[in-house]
């Protein structure tokens, strides 16, 4: 052989060394295509971000909208309460005289005609008619009395027409049912303290009965819910005195969840010819994905409890485009492959139903989502301020595979095809996860709570296997949702 | 036209500096001012014309992606040309790999020199000879002499043992002395066979 061929590589390297030509303007094109595609994933990707700072905005507002809503409305409430009743007594001020009229018709009014009427309109059941009878002369007479002078006020007129002796005497048994009749008033009720009166109907109606059979007092009509201990008790007035019992008992929480994927890969067996990890981190993003499902637990006192449930969490990934080349599948059938961090799927578009092996195809973003149904089994530490309680929570899940999806655009040429592939290779159809997180429950009542979670899960063993490149995916969940306690 | 680079330095901070400020046709001019060189290189790794022109496209797709990665401390000229290389290495590992099985037999040629075989054979034709070599060995072929490495960096590059990268590059060798004697029979019958 000549020498000159011996060192042949010295005659490639002059002749080809500093070889310049020129590309086709398609080169150019199709660069310019790539990098309006990098922009818009980078918009896409911060919008994303955006997305969920939003999201997570939303929900820190609505759950302080709801909070100081109800705060408000509870204020309003006991403002328009107290106007009223402020109102109403100064009406009662105003119509002074009119009450002394009232006055002066109970005065010259005969006993005997009251409490027929009282009878008769089935307010007053007495088992002792005479005592009762004579009764309500004696006071009459004393209240005649008492409210012939100039500063006789409007509840001294009423509380003539009322019967409402001092509850806690064993004597009386008088019922009365207006809640406003609680307080008696002492100076009134001592002769009736060995008497047996009943008044069923609320006290009020006795005293609007009264007054109805005056044309005089008219004008008091609108008095009938004013009496005069018109100081309710406000109902629940310590707002943070919600009761969340501390005995042992199970509770039910349903929710819904916006979730931000992510994914740890591993080289298993990093050959030549398979893409590195590093790759696939670099060509793979997590897009919007979701959870929703219930969970139930156990408290055990007011600290710890154990739940777990059952939930649906769907994991979506995009994969930036590239060239695929068609190779033999498993079957022995040449198809292109679409190699993700979850597997290797295979496609056939119809455009090139015969393809050799090595032929090509260009992708648009791939997408790949998994389905999994995850039932996890947590423990929470409780701690309880008022209304709000917070919980530390640490557990592990058990993901179980429904379905896995890849789909992307393809296209050779003029030619383009939407494909889709739901077998995903190398897949496991269970991985453990673990998953930690803090919880935060505000109590709207005493069973009722709204929750709000920030969790994160990441598995601890790969979802596939036999596969180049080992995937650990993780969420990070935002669980919104009402707990129910039983 | 050829333009060196290292001649334009100036220009090319101010190109990389619009570049990464996304500024499409500074983008444009630097892909312009690189492109022919770069597609020489992209010619020798690839099987064809739309294989390099793939490589490129990826390449300067990947250039445009990392130039913040470039620190000026060598020429630029060169990064390009690494990331060309590894595009082009990438594109080889994503192929089957398909081991060619060859029966290689060198007939003895007449002496010629190198500068009288290159005034035979025009740089297209080298080209296709370097283009129409099995994969794995253009890869080490164009590794060993254009790029300058050795066995050992190509074998980790490429992952595979040092044995076969010689095995490959020698394997190469024979293959074009094959064609390139096939080729002077042809270009000049009477010294070959006389």
């Amino acid at each position: 052989m000549d020498k000159n061929l011996q060192n042949i590589e010295d005659l490639f390297k002059k002749g080809l060394e500093g070889n310049e030509e020129t590309p086709s303007e398609n080169v150019w094109n199709n660069i310019d295509q790539s990098l309006e595609k990098e922009n818009s994933l980078k918009f896409r990707k911060k919008y994303y971000s955006l997305k969920t700072a939003t999201a997570i905005l939303v929900m820190v507002v609505a759950l302080l909208s709801i909070y100081i809503l109800r705060n408000e409305l509870q204020k309003q409430t006991e403002k328009q309460k107290n106007e009223k009743l402020g109102k109403e007594n100064g009406v009662l001020k105003k119509e002074k005289p009119a009450t002394n009229n009232l006055t002066e018709t109970i005065k010259n009014h005969q006993p005997e005609k009251n409490f027929s009427l009282l009878r008769k309109e089935g307010k007053i059941k007495s088992t002792n008619g005479d005592a009762n009878r004579s009764l309500l002369k004696r006071n009459n007479a004393n209240e005649s009395l008492k409210s012939s002078g100039e500063n006789v006020s409007n509840e001294a007129a009423i509380n003539k027409l009322i019967i409402s002796p001092r509850p806690t005497e064993k004597k009386s048994s008088v019922v009365v049912n207006n809640p406003f009749l609680k307080k008696p008033q002492e100076n009134h009720s001592n002769d009736f303290n060995s008497h047996n009166l009943v008044i069923q109907p609320p006290a009020i109606n006795f005293e609007f009965a009264q007054i109805r059979s005056f044309n005089a007092l008219k004008n008091l009509k609108h008095t009938t819910t004013i009496s005069p201990y018109t100081m309710p008790k406000k109902p629940n007035s310590n707002r943070s005195t919600i009761h969340i019992p501390s005995t042992p008992q199970f509770y039910a929480d349903v929710f819904y969840s916006p979730t931000i994927p992510f994914s740890h890969l591993r080289d298993d067996d990093h050959q030549s010819g398979n893409p590195s990890s590093r790759e696939f981190e670099k060509k793979e993003s997590g897009t919007y994905s979701y959870s929703f499902g219930f969970s139930i637990g156990y408290q055990f006192n007011h600290k710890c409890s154990m739940q777990s449930g059952i939930s649906f969490s769907t994991l979506n990934m995009d994969h930036e485009p590239e060239k695929i080349y068609a190779e033999r599948d498993n079957r022995g059938a040449v198809k292109f492959p679409i190699n993700t961090s979850s597997g290797k799927g295979y496609i056939l578009p119809s455009f090139t139903s015969n393809p050799r092996i090595g032929d090509s195809l260009d992708t648009k973003n791939i997408e790949h989502s998994l389905v999994y149904t995850v039932i996890p089994l947590a423990f929470k530490y409780n701690k309880t301020f008022g209304r709000l309680s917070a919980n530390l929570l640490a557990g592990l899940s058990a993901n179980i595979l429904i379905k896995g999806k890849i789909s992307t655009e393809v296209k050779s040429g003029n030619e383009s095809e939407l494909e889709r592939t739901g077998e995903i290779h190398g897949l496991k159809p269970v991985y453990i996860a673990a998953l930690a997180g803090i919880g935060f429950d505000y109590a709207i009542f005493k069973n009722l709570s709204l929750t709000f979670s920030p969790t994160i899960n990441f598995a601890i063993d790969p979802i596939n296997k036999n596969v180049p490149i080992r995937s650990y995916p993780g969420t990070i969940d935002f669980h919104s949702g009402v707990k129910i306690r039983f | 036209m050829f333009v060196n680079p290292t001649e334009h330095l100036e220009e090319i901070r101010q190109l990389i500096k619009a570049c990464l400020a996304e500024d499409r046709n500074a983008q444009r001019n630097l892909y312009e001012l690189l492109a022919p060189q770069m597609f020489g290189v992209c010619l020798r790794y690839a099987n064809n014309r739309e294989e390099a022109e793939d490589i490129m496209q990826e390449g300067f797709a990947q250039v445009f992606k990392s130039l913040h990665n470039f620190n000026y401390s060598g020429s630029f000229e060169g990064w390009v040309r690494k990331i060309m290389v590894r595009c082009a290495i990438a594109k080889y590992r994503q192929k089957t790999k398909l081991h060619s099985v060859l029966n290689i037999e060198i007939e003895d040629i007449a002496a010629t020199n190198n500068e009288e075989i290159l005034s035979q054979l025009g740089k297209k034709e080298l080209l296709k000879m370097v283009q129409n070599l099995p994969p794995a060995y253009r890869l080490v072929f164009n590794l060993y002499v254009f790029e300058g490495l050795k066995h050992r960096e190509i074998a980790e590059e490429l992952g595979i043992s040092e044995g076969t990268s010689k095995s490959n590059f020698h394997d190469a060798k024979v293959i074009l002395q094959r064609v390139v004697t096939d080729s002077m029979k042809i270009a000049n019958p009477k010294s070959t066979n006389g």
